[in-house]
C-alpha cells in the first residue's frame, strides 16, 4: 500500500515500462479489466496508450490517436518528441501535457486518455470522454406550464453548454474545481463576472476548497458541507434542475454550482423569497405572476399553521370558532375514539406515507396506490370511525398547501415545521403556536446563506426590485438585487 | 460568543418593546389612571426622549449604566414572563401547572437570544409590520363596535394619577430600550431616540382603542379581571378574540425577548470574559427563577415609579463625571 502511496506521487520517469509498471500497478491492471493499456510505435519510438474503457469514447480514441500515429509518415531524420506528438500526430482538440501520476491519472478515471512515451517525462492528455449519459429531457420536480422545459443532465459537460446557452455572454466563468480528497468530485462554480459580487464569489470559492471531505456524492453533499448554518430545517442554498432558472439566477448576481452526476445546480446565495419563486413567474406577464406567487405564499402558511390551529383551537378554544362549526365538528368527531391530535398524526403519517411509497413506486403500478389512498385513507377510515371528516379535509388542504411549494427541500423543511407547530398547539392551544410562530421567526431572522441575510431584502431592507412577494412590470424592474455588484444587473 | 446588535435592528426591537409595556404596563399591570392611561403612555415618552437621546448619542461610560439597566431589564422580563404564564393559564391551560407554561417561553427565549441581536431585531422590525397589518384588520372589522364616549372622562383619576403613571412609563421605557445602548456605531443617533415618543404615540392608539372597547370600570378589578376585559374585546364578535390573542402572545414575546436580549448583553458589557451562551442561559435562568416569586408584583410595582428617575440620574452622573462620546465597551 505504501508502495502504491509512493507511486501516485512521483512524476514520470521517461522509462516507458518502468511508467507502464507504475500505472499498472495503481490501476490494479490486469484485476482491473476496464483499464486498458495499448502499445504502438511511431517512427521507432515506442508509445503507450492509456484509457479506462467505456469511460473513454473507443472511436475518438481509433480514429484520431491510433490511427493517426499508425498512419502519420515523418519526414526522414525526425524524431519525435512529446511536443511533436501533441502538434503535428494526435488529432484531438483539447490535449495538455502532465508529468505527475497522480494528475494523469485524475484526468484519465474521468474518460481522459493519457499518450506515454518512451523516453519522454510527460504524458499526453486527450479529452476523449464518451461515457454513456441521459439526453437532455423534461424536468420532472420543477414543472411550468409555460416556458422553457428542458432540465440539467448528470453529465457536466452537457449541464454546462445547457448553462451557456441561456448565458451566451463572454463574461460566463466557469471554474473547474475538485472537492473530496479521497475520491475527487469534479465541480464547477459558475458566475457572470461584473454581476456577481466579488466577496461571494470568494466566499462559495474559498468554501468549496475547504472541503476536506474524504467522498463527495454529488450536489446534495456540496450543499450540506458548504451551508451557513448545517442545523437548520431550512436549505440555504436553491436547488434547481432547470437552465433558465440557473441562467436567470446567474444574471441577478448570484453564483451556481454544478457537479458531476447531479442532474441540478446549486444557486447561492439566496434568500426565503428566492424559495417560493417558480420558474414561470418571469415567464408570465406580472399579473399572473404575482397572483401565482400570492396563492404559494398562502399555501406555505396553510401547510405550517392549518393542522396547529385546527388542534389548538378545537382543543383548548372552542369559543372562538362559530357555533355551527362547533357542532359540525362535535357531531363528525362523535364516534371517533382518539384524541385529536393521535387523529391528526395518523393522517399526517398515513400522507407521507402515501407520498413516499408513490415517489418510490414503478410507474406501472402507481395507479394502484391513487386507490389505496382514495379508498382506504379516505372512505374507509371515515366509515370505521378511526378518523372525522373534518379531518381529512384538513389534511388534504395541507397537502394541496404543501404541493404549492416550488422547492422540495423547502417544503421537506416546512413539514418538520408544521409538526413543531402541531406539538405546540396540542400541548398549549394559541398560546403554543404563536410561540411556534415566534420561533421560526427569529430564526429565520438569524439565517445566512453565504453570509446574506435569509430574509433580505425586508428584513434588513435592502434595495431591490419589486419582484419578491409581488412581482411588478418587468420594465420596473431595473436595480440589480442587493447581492449584486453595483452596476446593471445582466448587461453583456 | 459576542452579543452584539446593530443600530437599525436595535431601535426596531426597541419600538416593538416599549410599545408593548407600555400598552401591557397602563391595561394590565398598573391601571392606576384608567381613562387617562394613554395620556400617560404620551408622558412617559416626553420624560424618557431625552433620556434614551444621551444615551444613543453619547453612549454614557462606566459600567453601572449597563449593571442598572440589566438588572431593570432581567427584572422587567420576569414581570413580563409572569403575564405570559398568566395569560395562558387564562385563556385555556388554568389546570396546567405554571412551570409548564412558563419553561416554553424561558427555552424559546433562550434559542432565540442565541441567534444574537441582528436576529431578535429583525425579528421585531418583521412583527411590527405584521402587528400593523392585523391591527389595520381588527379595528376595519370591528370598527362599528367602538365607542369613543367611553374615553370620557378624559383625565380618568385626574392630573397626579396620569403624571405618577407617565413616571412607571418612563420607567418601562427605559427597561425596555436598553437595547438601544448596545450599539457601537454612531449613525442616526437622534433617529434612535426618535423612536421612544413614536413607540409611545402607538401604545396611546392602542390603550384608546381598547377602552373604546371596553370601559375602564369593567377592568378596575384584579390582574385576570383586567385581562379579561382585554382580552374578551368588548362586544365584538368571539372570533374576533382570535387575532387580539395572537397580537397579545407575540408582543409580549418580542418584548420579553428583547429585555433578556438586552439584559445578557449588558451582563456581559459588565463582566466583559463571559460567554454569550452562557451569559443568556444564566439570566433566562434568572428571570425564570425571579417570575415564580410571589412577591415579584410588588417588588415591580416598588421599583416602577424609580426606575427611571435612577436610571436618568446615573446617566446624567456618569456623562458628567467621565464625560460622554465613548461606547460603554471600551472600558476594557
Amino acid at each position: 500500500m505504501e508502495d502504491r502511496e509512493k507511486r501516485l506521487r512521483s512524476e514520470l520517469t521517461g522509462a516507458l515500462s518502468e511508467d507502464v509498471d507504475t500505472f499498472r500497478a495503481i490501476l490494479y491492471s490486469p484485476v482491473n479489466s476496464d483499464a486498458q493499456f495499448r502499445f504502438l510505435r511511431l517512427a521507432g519510438v515506442e508509445l503507450c496508450v492509456i484509457y479506462i474503457e467505456g469511460m473513454a469514447d473507443d472511436k475518438k480514441i481509433s480514429d484520431f490517436v491510433l490511427r493517426a500515429c499508425a498512419e502519420r509518415m515523418l519526414p526522414e531524420g525526425v524524431v519525435p518528441d512529446m511536443d511533436y506528438l501533441v502538434q503535428n500526430v494526435l488529432e484531438i482538440a483539447q490535449c495538455e501535457t502532465e508529468s505527475r501520476v497522480e494528475a494523469i491519472l485524475g484526468k484519465v478515471v474521468t474518460g481522459m486518455t493519457a499518450v506515454l512515451m518512451d523516453g519522454c517525462g510527460e504524458a499526453a492528455l486527450l479529452e476523449t470522454r464518451g461515457y454513456p449519459a441521459r439526453n437532455v429531457n423534461r424536468t420532472t420536480n420543477e414543472s411550468v406550464v409555460i416556458g422553457a422545459q428542458e432540465g440539467f443532465v448528470e453529465s457536466l459537460r452537457t449541464n454546462m453548454t445547457l448553462l451557456r446557452r441561456y448565458v451566451p455572454s463572454p463574461r460566463l466563468i466557469t471554474e473547474f474545481l475538485e472537492v473530496g480528497s479521497a475520491v475527487p468530485c469534479r465541480v464547477v462554480l459558475a458566475y457572470l463576472e461584473g454581476t456577481a459580487k466579488p466577496e461571494i464569489v470568494d466566499a462559495v470559492r474559498s468554501r468549496l476548497k475547504g472541503i476536506d471531505a474524504p467522498t463527495v456524492q454529488g450536489l446534495g453533499a456540496v450543499q450540506q458541507l458548504i451551508e451557513d448554518s448545517p442545523w437548520a430545517l431550512l436549505p440555504q442554498l436553491l436547488e434547481t434542475e432547470r437552465p433558465d432558472r440557473a441562467a436567470s439566477c446567474l444574471m441577478e448576481g448570484q453564483v451556481a454550482i454544478l457537479a458531476d452526476n447531479s442532474p441540478c445546480a446549486l444557486i447561492a446565495p439566496v434568500t426565503l423569497f428566492h424559495q417560493l419563486h417558480a420558474s414561470d413567474d418571469s415567464f408570465a406577464r406580472w399579473q399572473y405572476g404575482s397572483f401565482l406567487r400570492l396563492i404559494r405564499v398562502a399555501g406555505v402558511l396553510i401547510s405550517v399553521f392549518l393542522p396547529g390551529l385546527y388542534i389548538a383551537l378545537t382543543d383548548y378554544h372552542m369559543h372562538l370558532l362559530p357555533l355551527s362549526l362547533i357542532g359540525s365538528i362535535a357531531e363528525a368527531r362523535a364516534n371517533v375514539p382518539f384524541p385529536i391530535l393521535a387523529e391528526i398524526l395518523i393522517m399526517e403519517f398515513s400522507f407521507y406515507l402515501i407520498n413516499e411509497a408513490g415517489t418510490r413506486m414503478p410507474q406501472q403500478i402507481g395507479s394502484a396506490l391513487g386507490i389505496v389512498g382514495a379508498l382506504i385513507l379516505g372512505q374507509a377510515a371515515v366509515s370505521a370511525s378511526i378518523i372525522s371528516p373534518i379531518l381529512i379535509i384538513i389534511v388534504a388542504i395541507t397537502g394541496l398547501g404543501h404541493y404549492a411549494i416550488p422547492d422540495y427541500g423547502f417544503g421537506i423543511g416546512l413539514v418538520i415545521c408544521r409538526l413543531f407547530v402541531i406539538a405546540l398547539g396540542a400541548a398549549l392551544g394559541l398560546y403554543g403556536v404563536c410561540l411556534a410562530a415566534f420561533v421560526m421567526l427569529i430564526s429565520l431572522c438569524g439565517m445566512r446563506s453565504v453570509g446574506i441575510p435569509y430574509l433580505a431584502p425586508v428584513a434588513p431592507r435592502r434595495p431591490h426590485n419589486p419582484d419578491l412577494l409581488l412581482r411588478l412590470p418587468v420594465w420596473l424592474q431595473r436595480r440589480p438585487m442587493f447581492f449584486a455588484a453595483s452596476g446593471r444587473k445582466a448587461s453583456r | 460568543m459576542r452579543l452584539s446588535i446593530a443600530s437599525r435592528p436595535a431601535r426596531f426591537a426597541a419600538l416593538a418593546a416599549v410599545a408593548a409595556r407600555l400598552f401591557l404596563g397602563l391595561t394590565v399591570d398598573a391601571p392606576l389612571t384608567h381613562n387617562g392611561a394613554w395620556l400617560s403612555a404620551l408622558i412617559g415618552g416626553l420624560l424618557a426622549m431625552p433620556w434614551a437621546f444621551c444615551v444613543c448619542r453619547f453612549k454614557p461610560r462606566g459600567k453601572a449604566l449597563p449593571a442598572l439597566l440589566a438588572i431593570l431589564s432581567i427584572l422587567d422580563a420576569a414581570g413580563v414572563l409572569s403575564a405570559v404564564t398568566r395569560s395562558a393559564g387564562y385563556l385555556a391551560l388554568d389546570r396546567s401547572p405554571a412551570l409548564a407554561l412558563l419553561l416554553p417561553t424561558g427555552i424559546a427565549a433562550l434559542w432565540c437570544v442565541w441567534r444574537n441581536g441582528d436576529a431578535v431585531g429583525y425579528g421585531a422590525m418583521l412583527w411590527v409590520r405584521i402587528a400593523t397589518a392585523l391591527l389595520l384588520v381588527v379595528v376595519l372589522l370591528q370598527w362599528r363596535y367602538y365607542r369613543p364616549a367611553w374615553l370620557c372622562p378624559i383625565l380618568g383619576s385626574g392630573w397626579t394619577a396620569i403624571l405618577e403613571g407617565g413616571i412607571r412609563s418612563a420607567g418601562w421605557i427605559a427597561s425596555a430600550s436598553a437595547v438601544l445602548l448596545l450599539p457601537e456605531e454612531q449613525d442616526r443617533p437622534t433617529a434612535s431616540a426618535a423612536l421612544v415618543p413614536i413607540a409611545a404615540e402607538i401604545s396611546a392608539v392602542l390603550i384608546a382603542l381598547q377602552q373604546m372597547m371596553s370601559p375602564t370600570f369593567l377592568s378596575s378589578g384584579g390582574w385576570l379581571a383586567r385581562l379579561d376585559a382585554l382580552l374578551c374585546n368588548g362586544r365584538a364578535p368571539l372570533y374576533l378574540q382570535l387575532p387580539m390573542i395572537v397580537f397579545w402572545f407575540a408582543g409580549l414575546f418580542h418584548l420579553v425577548l428583547c429585555e433578556l436580549f438586552a439584559g445578557t448583553a449588558l451582563t456581559q458589557r459588565v463582566f466583559m470574559r463571559m460567554d454569550g451562551r452562557i451569559g443568556a442561559l444564566i439570566v433566562v435562568a434568572a428571570a425564570l427563577a425571579l417570575s415564580r416569586l410571589e412577591a415579584l408584583p410588588a417588588w415591580m410595582d416598588a421599583v416602577a415609579p424609580w426606575a427611571f428617575p435612577a436610571a436618568g440620574a446615573l446617566t446624567a452622573a456618569t456623562m458628567l463625571l467621565k464625560g460622554g462620546r465613548s461606547p460603554c465597551v471600551s472600558d476594557a
